[in-house]
């Protein structure tokens, strides 16, 4: 009796010490896949591979949840050896889970990644340079137009490649501006026929409550697109600021004017829709005539839309100046610290050059980085993902590759917006406010 | 030596159904606690080793407007909320008190915001009544008065958190109505020969000896309101906005850590948060000497 005693007090002990050790990389398998979760242990008795799994991550709402969970599986049957363990979660989430597990040194093997973060994890030495896999052959990209695959290099190290590659514009709907009896806006158009659109539609409304187009003063990407229209850069590649102050305070300047004309919705409207889901959102409750989007998302869109087709236009240019359009888009990466790299290479193959992936995936985060998928997809995709693409295809001839934003992008993103604010809300001038976020990004950027 | 062996021989039984609780508290807080002061000294962004900073955190903190405003935002809330929620609670407690029929009822369902008022279906939900088109304003139509956007005005997004927290009054008066019913009922009883009203009654009778009562609440919901996070961090959508209104000191403390991976500095913060707590809870103790009244 003592004896068992004395061993589960020391088999308690243990457990103490394994659960505050807290380096447990086992993660819990999703509901499809409790079988065989342990890796390596059973070699297969015909061939000589080794059973894997890998862990591979996203962010992304439930369509897309259901998506990527059939890719996984589609992969999983070609190579029985690999397990894919799967984690989400929605776009916040995923990015707070992602820096946790990378600095426990537990990333995912596969990791889903976007230009506006991959710095912090690239300058930190977190992603795995995928060359060598290039040239082994491992991993596929000669149907990838040189500038998408450029696109996910930093330093001249390939860090990640495009899953899909999308471009910003601005989007309405057929069936409200009719309804308004408005006239489509050109395809391209500069900021000034912007402004007289949007005040024309908010003409059009005879409402307090609807306006013109949104306030995207607080927008960083259309800030961007701002600024390299004049010849600028909103980060340089050495990761400061690419802009002066004047920049700044023409473009609050003009966002200022339109909501003192009440063409785009006042402060309090910006910060009460300022959070809320797509279908809750301004453009789709129909309250603003036009808004801006990552295209991709026209098909998101139109799912809440049935009055009319959602289209876009290309950013608005600036007639004195140069083309604005950079290349965005969803990529993925191979975590540094993983230990199946090979296998993680093989996946992202998979993933980006394969029919069966593309035949679930179709157009979900933009057009394909392969050329050839690209051709495939377009014999299975339906209207409004054609149009995302047909948008795509064109702005993309008009785009370079923008610098890989710095370690500090978030930040700015927070005080761009902070001083958006205190501009809307009017507790300080335009100068001021520029004045300040001038010093204070500065030394974030230091 | 032998004591040793002795002591365990005679305890270990002890330990061993403490072991729950020690390993949560050893694992869960303790080693956390102690990684946290550490790297409160240090630069750590969670992907590069820690660097030795000293106590450049700590002085960073006093430069940083964001976090100045965030404290003031904290302190104004608990400084409302706190008295606010606790006069609310005493005084159900008061109505209820009076041997009402249903009493078990109404405890019950003035208890249940408690239970659930931190959560996000709440935040979410008090979003959609203090919006421009929510319930607040379409009541205060009734009346005529047109309704600003409580929650997306700065000026007032603040208070519709503190209305949330007043809402969740049940905890302490549940508390208040055991201390109230541990009040003999003789001394009313002689004071009303007295002639003494239910006023003078309340303040002479009723309030002195609930003080170690209030004094619980008070403590209990001081620290439970600096470290308030949920509420703002949904009803701004993690932002702390409209222009910062909302930024508790834990949801900045959260962005940083978590958005701009300056664990360092929240790990800093979180000790500062820490000292404030423990500092003013010491205050309210020393206090406590001169305004609470215990019975022999």
């Amino acid at each position: 009796m003592k004896t068992l005693l004395t061993g589960v007090v020391c088999l308690l002990f243990l457990l103490t010490i394994a659960a505050c050790s807290g380096n447990d990389p086992v993660p819990k398998p999703t509901d499809d896949n409790n079988a065989a979760a342990n890796e390596g242990t059973e070699p297969d008795k015909g061939t000589v591979q080794e059973k894997v799994s890998i862990r591979f991550t996203w962010w992304g709402d439930t369509t897309r949840h259901e998506k990527y969970n059939g890719i996984a599986d589609r992969f999983e049957q070609k190579y029985p050896n690999i397990k894919v363990v799967r984690e989400f979660g929605s776009w916040n989430d995923y990015w707070d889970k992602l820096a946790t597990q990378t600095a426990g040194g537990n990333a995912p093997d596969v990791v889903s990644m976007h230009q506006f973060n991959v710095a912090n994890y690239a300058r930190r030495n977190a992603l795995l340079d995928l060359t060598p896999y290039v040239q082994s052959g491992d991993l596929d990209l000669s149907d990838f137009p040189q500038p998408v695959t450029d696109s996910g290099k930093l330093d001249e190290k390939l860090l990640m490649v495009a899953k899909g590659v999308t471009m910003t514009g601005w989007v309405y709907n057929t069936g409200l501006l009719d309804k308004l009896g408005v006239k489509y806006p050109e395809f391209d158009w500069t900021w000034d026929d912007f402004i007289a659109k949007a005040a024309e539609i908010k003409q059009a409304f005879k409402s307090d409550d609807h306006w013109g187009a949104s306030d995207m003063s607080s927008n960083l990407t259309i800030l961007q697109y701002y600024v390299r229209q004049r010849g600028k850069q909103l980060f340089t590649p050495e990761g400061k600021l690419g802009f002066d102050k004047q920049d700044l305070v023409d473009w609050f300047a003009m966002w200022d004017k339109m909501r003192k004309d009440k063409i785009i919705p006042d402060a309090e409207t910006n910060a009460q829709y300022a959070n809320v889901s797509l279908e809750q959102g301004l453009f789709v409750t129909q309250k603003v005539g036009l808004t801006q989007i990552p295209v991709n998302q026209i098909p998101n869109h139109q799912k809440y839309i049935t009055d009319g087709n959602v289209q876009a236009v290309r950013m608005p240019t600036n007639p004195d100046g140069q083309n604005g359009e950079f290349i965005e888009g969803a990529y993925l990466s191979v975590s540094a610290k993983s230990k199946h790299p090979k296998e993680a290479v093989q996946f992202i193959n998979f993933f980006v050059n394969s029919e069966e992936s593309i035949n679930i995936f179709k157009v979900e985060q933009g057009a394909l980085g392969s050329s050839k998928m690209n051709e495939f997809v377009k014999t299975i995709i339906d209207p409004p993902q054609q149009r995302a693409v047909d948008f795509i295809e064109k702005t993309l001839k008009l785009a370079e590759r923008s610098p890989l934003p710095p370690v500090g992008r978030s930040q700015i993103e927070s005080l761009l917006k902070d001083t958006s604010d205190s501009i809307a809300f009017g507790k300080s001038s335009i100068e001021e406010a520029s004045d300040l976020f001038m010093t204070k990004a500065r030394s974030i950027l230091q | 030596m032998k004591a040793i062996k002795s002591f365990w021989k005679n305890n270990w039984a002890g330990y061993f159904f403490l072991s729950p609780w020690l390993v949560g508290l050893l694992c869960l807080s303790a080693v956390p606690m102690a990684a946290s002061l550490y790297l409160s000294f240090t630069h750590y962004d969670m992907f590069t080793p820690p660097k030795w900073i000293g106590l450049d955190n700590y002085a960073a903190m006093f430069r940083d407007e964001k976090y100045l405003s965030s404290v003031k935002v904290t302190v104004k809330y608990v400084l409302m909320s706190v008295p606010l929620q606790l006069s609310f609670a005493l005084a159900v407690a008061l109505l209820l008190n009076r041997g009402m029929k249903g009493l078990r009822f109404y405890r019950a369902v003035f208890y249940v915001p408690s239970l659930f008022g931190g959560s996000v279906a709440i935040g979410l939900m008090w979003r959609q009544l203090f919006g421009k088109d929510g319930l607040v304003n379409a009541m205060l139509a009734q009346f005529g008065v047109k309704g600003s956007n409580w929650i997306a005005s700065p000026d007032t997004a603040l208070y519709t958190l503190i209305i949330l927290a007043v809402w969740q009054f049940g905890a302490s008066m549940v508390i208040f109505l055991a201390g109230l019913k541990q009040i003999p009922a003789d001394l009313y009883e002689s004071s009303k020969i007295d002639g003494a009203g239910t006023i003078k009654q309340f303040f002479g009778i009723t309030l002195p000896l609930l003080t170690p009562i209030i004094f619980f609440n008070l403590v209990m919901q001081i620290i439970a309101s600096f470290q308030a996070f949920t509420p703002a961090y949904i009803v701004s959508g993690g932002s702390g906005g409209p222009l910062d209104s909302t930024l508790f000191y834990t949801l900045y403390l959260y962005q940083q850590g978590f958005t701009y991976f300056q664990m360092g500095y929240a790990s800093a913060m979180a000790w500062v948060l820490l000292l404030a707590v423990a500092m003013v809870t010491a205050l309210v103790f020393i206090s406590s000497r001169k305004w609470v009244y215990y019975e022999e």
